[in-house]
């Protein structure tokens, strides 16, 4: 017993040695600064340095709950963070199945190109794509299509009901090419011998994709919510700032916990605050990847991360 | 031992991309300007790295100095050249060699303590429009008055009481940049072509209100119709109009920490909330009719455009900055058509967080010495703030034949500046009682100025020049405040809320956001300031 369990440990080392590169990558660039999160609770004094400055409890974390933000911001965050992950797996589901039942390769290619696309841009070109349809002054929506139906012009940038929908829209526009890459490698990889089976059993396209894509590709939504999930607290700056264009009349709808801290500190520089700040959106999003891995756990255990 | 390698490897995994993801966060609050800065930064320090090299190689002695430049974070290539002559003039004379790291005005601070974090040679940093408070806190910035006698003699004879302004906490943690004016003088910088069509009264010595502003807007605008705009807000101040509103004095320098309501009195040392005033309430209400009445454009509030509308087309003008008479307006130059002024608020000086832009030395400069004599030389050598400030003789401008001033007066060789090699947009560099005298503006210009400055009358000095305020015991409240100002002040200034509604809420939420007690505090140590200092 104790020889074989050496011998299968000795198997292994040539492997352990492949990791080695990059465990050793791992330490330096994600563990050892990980003790920076006590700056969180200290009163930084840079000629004291790190150790030096003296401890002071959770003063810094008094900012995130000083104002009656702290509500509208964290439910920005995690609702907007929830509508993404939803809504953008839904359609990239749709997206990517579609895409697999498309027979001509060429146009494979090009529509999946042009969805891919957004994602590439950057986050000032899309502000700036959104700004030209909204714009008071020379906006598309403005000036051609809402007289097009007698509507009278809105302004948008100062009208925040309309934003969730235009957030919404303008994130998953952005994002929605990449995650249906995702799945779509994921449906290519089903054996095709389920489906030619199903066939022969006679079933539609619709019971193919219903009773042989969708249970397949469980696994990978699984795994995508639960890394997602970590991220809960955190949003895309770029969405939020560059997007809304900082509008202030907007806060109420647009504002995330980044934005918040940004706003917050960006006179003051204050790094011991937005330490606080990172250090509380880690926790939570460490507690709720644990929690939701405990549940996929109960529910179907082979798709649980750890 | 399969499945603990493959946990080993999934949480590894994990922590990686929230660990990647954290990191993306961070570099995404450090806004796109400072990214930008930093590329420069590296383009300049190749460019240096050759001076210093043929300096070092003649004395060894030539100490490197980085120094924050406030401007376009994208520099010309004219701009190393402005560097290399510089460095000419300054290796040969106090043996420094300056490379120039470009930031925005308002994000010098921010920049500089990126850059002393990640041990990054800065030894001159920029404070701009906000207190040196927090950089005291943190320790990042040293006291310099140890360094002043030795080698800043020449800043202490150009700068004067300024001098005094830059103390905080007992120490002297900032050397003042001689912009021209120290007292505040904002106005209504109108094209004269719209003075002369329709036939508006204007007089420089008037102070207007803002009652007659808007009338002269009425007129305006029924006859130049939609699409043309009389009022820029700015959105790097939340300062109302600009400073037109009505006299103020922000003691910490940002309206969160409380205002000495100057209007009401030059003597009078109560703290207010200026946001909870009866004046901000009937600004506020002016604004949003001036916005219902098609003075500023709909988006005004999400401009990013906006340091530039004044001098379009379908703009009026704007409230900027002031000067003793229409002639010497700063605009006159930068928009290329004639401008004049309509004041709205009589010259004064304010506190408004001691001297409102300061050079500051950081910790880490390894030759603070040095580098206070860096900045002493750009007073002490009007050449090389004329060289700063303007550019070259011969490419950016060319001297104006005069014989009533000793000062040298240029004219830039294009008409329009920004087709220029090299432009710097803010007066920060040397004298400018001193510095060349910029074309059309009057060859006097300055000189003016300086007498309305000797001229001020002392009932118009805030009555807490000299003090500053510590904020250490309420940071906290001034970040929620900041951020709360944030959402509703740039809406309010460009007229886009209704402060029927909004004003409530945006009070109440500042006093959620404690600002009651930072006012509180400030009162506290104002009052024990003015006993001693009575």
């Amino acid at each position: 017993m104790g020889k074989s369990k050496k011998g299968k440990c000795s198997r292994y080392i040539p492997f352990y040695l492949m990791v080695l590169p990059g465990l050793l990558y791992l330490m330096m660039n994600n563990y050892i600064p990980m003790f920076g999160i006590i700056i969180a609770f200290k009163k930084m004094n840079y000629s004291k340095g790190i150790f030096g400055s003296d401890w002071c409890g959770f003063d810094n974390f008094r900012f995130l709950f000083q104002s009656d933000a702290a509500w509208s911001i964290t439910r920005n965050t995690i609702g907007y963070n929830l509508i993404f992950f939803i809504l953008g797996t839904f359609l990239a589901i749709v997206l990517a199945v579609s895409m697999n039942e498309l027979r001509s390769k060429m146009a494979q290619k090009t529509y999946q190109t042009l969805i891919l696309l957004p994602y590439l841009m950057s986050w000032v070109v899309v502000g700036y794509l959104v700004f030209a349809f909204l714009s008071g002054e020379n906006g598309f929506f403005n000036n051609t299509l809402l007289p097009l139906f007698g509507k009278r012009p809105v302004n948008w940038y100062n009208e925040k009901k309309y934003w969730p929908f235009i957030l919404v829209v303008v994130q998953i526009w952005k994002s929605v090419g990449y995650s249906m890459i995702i799945y779509f490698s994921s449906i290519v990889g089903i054996s095709q011998d389920y489906f030619e089976a199903a066939r022969i059993d006679g079933a539609s396209k619709w019971k193919q994709i219903r009773y042989i894509t969708l249970p397949l590709l469980k696994p990978t939504v699984i795994t995508l919510f639960i890394l997602s999930i970590g991220q809960v607290f955190r949003s895309d700056f770029g969405l939020f700032y560059q997007v809304t264009r900082n509008s202030g009349t907007l806060y109420d709808y647009t504002r995330t916990i980044d934005m918040y801290v940004y706003q917050a500190l960006m006179k003051n520089a204050d790094y011991s605050m937005s330490g606080a700040a990172s250090f509380y959106q880690s926790v939570c999003g460490f507690v709720l990847i644990i929690v939701a891995n405990q549940i996929v756990r109960k529910y179907q255990k082979s798709s649980a991360l750890f | 031992m399969k499945r603990k390698t493959a946990l080993l490897l999934a949480a590894a995994l994990t922590l990686s991309l929230a660990g990647a993801c954290g990191d993306a966060d961070k570099g995404a609050t450090a806004d796109n300007t400072k990214d930008a800065g930093q590329e420069n930064t590296d383009l300049a320090g190749n460019t240096d790295r050759e001076g210093s090299d043929q300096g070092g190689s003649d004395s060894g002695e030539i100490v490197e100095i980085v120094w924050q430049f406030p401007g376009q974070t994208e520099l010309p290539e004219a701009f190393y050249d402005i560097e290399n002559r510089l460095n000419e003039m300054m290796e040969k004379d106090i043996g420094v060699h300056v490379t120039f790291t470009p930031v925005t005005l308002d994000g010098s601070q921010q920049s500089a303590t990126l850059m002393i974090n990640s041990g990054e040679q800065l030894d001159i940093m920029l404070t701009a429009n906000t207190g040196v408070g927090n950089l005291v806190d943190q320790g990042l910035i040293m006291p310099l008055e140890d360094y002043l006698d030795e080698h800043g003699q020449d800043i202490v004879e150009h700068c004067g009481v300024r001098v005094d302004m830059c103390n905080y906490d007992g120490h002297l943690y900032g050397l003042p940049t001689c912009i021209e004016a120290i007292y505040t003088d904002y106005a209504y910088n109108m094209k004269k072509e719209y003075v002369d069509k329709y036939n508006l009264e204007h007089d420089d010595n008037k102070v207007y209100t803002l009652d007659e502003m808007e009338a002269m807007f009425d007129t305006i605008k029924a006859g130049e119709g939609d699409n043309f705009y009389m009022v820029v807000p700015w959105l790097n101040t939340y300062e109302p109009l600009n400073g037109s509103a009505f006299e103020f004095d922000p003691l910490s320098g940002s309206i969160s920490g409380g205002v000495l309501m100057l209007n009401r009195g030059f003597d009078d040392l109560t703290v207010c909330n200026m946001f909870e005033t009866e004046e901000y309430k009937e600004y506020c209400e002016r604004m949003y009719r001036w916005a219902q009445k098609g003075f500023l454009p709909s988006d005004a509030a999400v401009d990013s455009e906006f340091a530039n509308r004044g001098g379009e087309s379908n703009y009026l003008g704007w409230f900027g900055h002031g000067a003793p008479d229409s002639d010497g307006l700063y605009t006159n130059a930068t928009w290329g058509v004639p401008v004049v002024e309509y004041r709205c608020v009589a010259p004064y000086m304010r506190l408004n967080g001691g001297c409102p832009i300061t050079w500051n030395i950081p910790v880490t400069c390894e030759h603070p010495e040095k580098a206070v004599e860096a900045i002493n030389y750009i007073f002490k050598n009007v050449d090389a703030a004329d060289l700063i400030m303007r550019g070259r003789e011969g490419i950016e401008y060319e001297i104006v034949e005069q014989d009533v001033s000793p000062k040298k007066w240029i004219k830039y060789l294009k008409e329009d500046v920004s087709q220029l090699e090299y432009v710097n947009p803010y007066g920060l560099w040397g004298d400018f009682f001193e510095t060349a005298e910029l074309w059309p503006s009057d060859v006097l210009t300055q000189e003016k100025k300086r007498q309305l400055q000797e001229n001020l009358p002392k009932e118009r000095y805030s009555g807490a020049l000299g003090y500053s305020f510590k904020t250490t015991d309420v940071s906290s409240e001034i970040a929620a405040v900041e951020a709360v100002m944030q959402q509703y002040c740039y809406s309010l200034n460009a007229g886009a809320l209704d402060p029927q509604q909004v004003l409530p809420e945006f009070i109440d939420a500042l006093k959620a956001a404690g600002i009651d007690k930072i006012i509180a505090e400030n009162q506290r140590q104002l009052d024990e300031w003015a006993a001693a200092n009575k």
